[in-house]
């Protein structure tokens, strides 16, 4: 008999080496206790653009909270329908980019890689 | 897309625009946007740089576009001392409405549409904008607030062509004691008048040369566009169009006899653009930028439709 599994909800998700540097950038501005802001806003070439932000304030009143590798990320409700299912990475090296938001929602990027479409 | 028809008779030289009043309550919308993200969101959104808009009474032109960089509308943005004014084409502002709804994410940015409480009307000519000399010292489509009959006015220097013109807008319950004191000394065209008077300016319009169809560059409106700005919706495209000089099309002022029938533009066999506004033998069109020069002969059906002047000239 098959057995039908529940799909996972989507939920954002960061990676280990990108966790690794939101701490490092939270101790640079002197607050490393403090958690990442991940947004979307309108705007950019594409239409919404990525927001990261280092937040020592807690959570929001309509804000997802996610917590992995010992780096809590906050989502606002309305940005969360447009990067669910995200995985946040970090890309280092020569052609490093530093974050990179894999999004499956996205259609289109525009060249920069802040911006997207939906 | 709309192709607009005006007045069937007479010719653009018979209409005396000059110290004329149009009511444009409905053929323009309006919102409020109010928030302190307001100005930041709507320079994301749209082509000028919004972010110069740092006082009350200051305002300009943008165009709101696609991310595939194509005309939504053409906006008016005022800073007013409590908010911002959008003043958008009458068709498109719900749609706009619904633009900046889709992209207010984590901004503080309410829009409220408030056609409804307020009259627009547009005083055109430059004895008309006698009237009210303080405007002279203020730039294109910045404001005052005026008094007219005893009722607060916001007054906005625009220009259709290049003529002078003064937008008065204000509470809807003053419409008609504002209206009274214009009209005792000026006259009244309508809605059909100035659509022809438009069309004879080369100033487009939402639905007929305002359309996804076209970019801003097409469209002439480069006035309004800021090449170094930053970031907006559709800057990749628009700016990639300008630096390559990719623009495939202009807006012309066309002229021709008869009445057309269709709208498509020929040369030879050849497509060469599109009618996109008529009146009594004159109109508006996009045609391939190697036929957009004055006095180039292009067919409409039977017709000659000759191309007058490029609309942004």
């Amino acid at each position: 008999m098959a057995t039908r599994t529940t799909p996972e909800p989507l939920t954002i998700t960061i990676s280990e080496e990108a966790a690794v540097h939101v701490k490092q950038f939270a101790a640079a501005e002197g607050k490393p206790e403090a958690d990442l802001r991940v947004g979307v806003k309108g705007g950019g070439c594409s239409g919404l653009t990525y927001v990261l932000e280092i937040v020592d304030g807690g959570p929001g009143e309509n804000d997802q909270i996610v917590e992995e590798h010992d780096v809590r990320l906050y989502v606002d409700k309305k940005s969360y329908i447009f990067l669910a299912g995200t995985v946040l990475e970090y890309s280092g090296g020569l052609n490093g980019k530093g974050f990179v938001f894999n999004n499956p929602n996205a259609k289109t990027t525009c060249g920069c890689g802040t911006s997207f479409s939906v | 897309m709309t192709q607009r028809t005006g007045s069937t008779t007479g010719n653009v030289a018979e209409l005396n625009f000059n110290d004329v009043l149009v009511d444009l309550s409905s053929y323009l919308g309006r919102l409020r946007v109010n928030g302190s993200d307001a100005i930041d969101l709507l320079d994301r959104l749209s082509t000028n740089r919004l972010t110069d808009l740092t006082a009350p009474g200051m305002g300009m032109r943008s165009v709101l576009t696609t991310n595939k960089g194509r005309v939504i509308d053409l906006l008016g943005i005022h800073m007013m001392g409590n908010g911002i004014l959008v003043v958008t084409s009458g068709a498109a502002l719900r749609k706009v409405a619904d633009w900046i709804e889709f992209y207010t994410i984590m901004e503080d940015v309410e829009n409220v549409d408030i056609s409804g409480n307020t009259f627009h009307l547009r005083l055109i000519g430059i004895d008309a904008y006698k009237r009210f000399p303080e405007v002279n010292n203020i730039t294109n489509s910045s404001f005052l607030e005026i008094e007219i009959s005893g009722s607060s006015c916001t007054a906005i220097r625009t220009k259709v062509g290049g003529d002078l013109c003064l937008d008065i807008i204000g509470r809807k319950d003053d419409e008609g004691s504002v209206r009274q004191i214009l009209l005792s000394d000026m006259d009244e065209r309508s809605l059909l008048d100035y659509e022809r008077y438009r069309i004879s300016k080369g100033e487009p319009a939402f639905g007929s040369e305002l359309t996804e169809d076209f970019n801003p560059l097409e469209a002439g409106l480069i006035d309004y566009i800021h090449f170094n700005k930053g970031c907006y919706i559709g800057q990749e495209v628009v700016a990639r169009l300008n630096t390559y000089d990719k623009v495939q099309r202009k807006l012309v002022k066309l002229t021709w006899q008869g009445s057309l029938c269709g709208r498509n533009l020929y040369s030879g066999d050849q497509s060469a653009g599109i009618v996109t506004s008529m009146a009594n033998g004159f109109g508006l069109g996009f045609v391939r930028k190697i036929h957009a020069e004055p006095g180039t002969v292009l067919a409409c059906g039977e017709e000659s439709v000759t191309i007058v002047e490029l609309s942004s000239d």
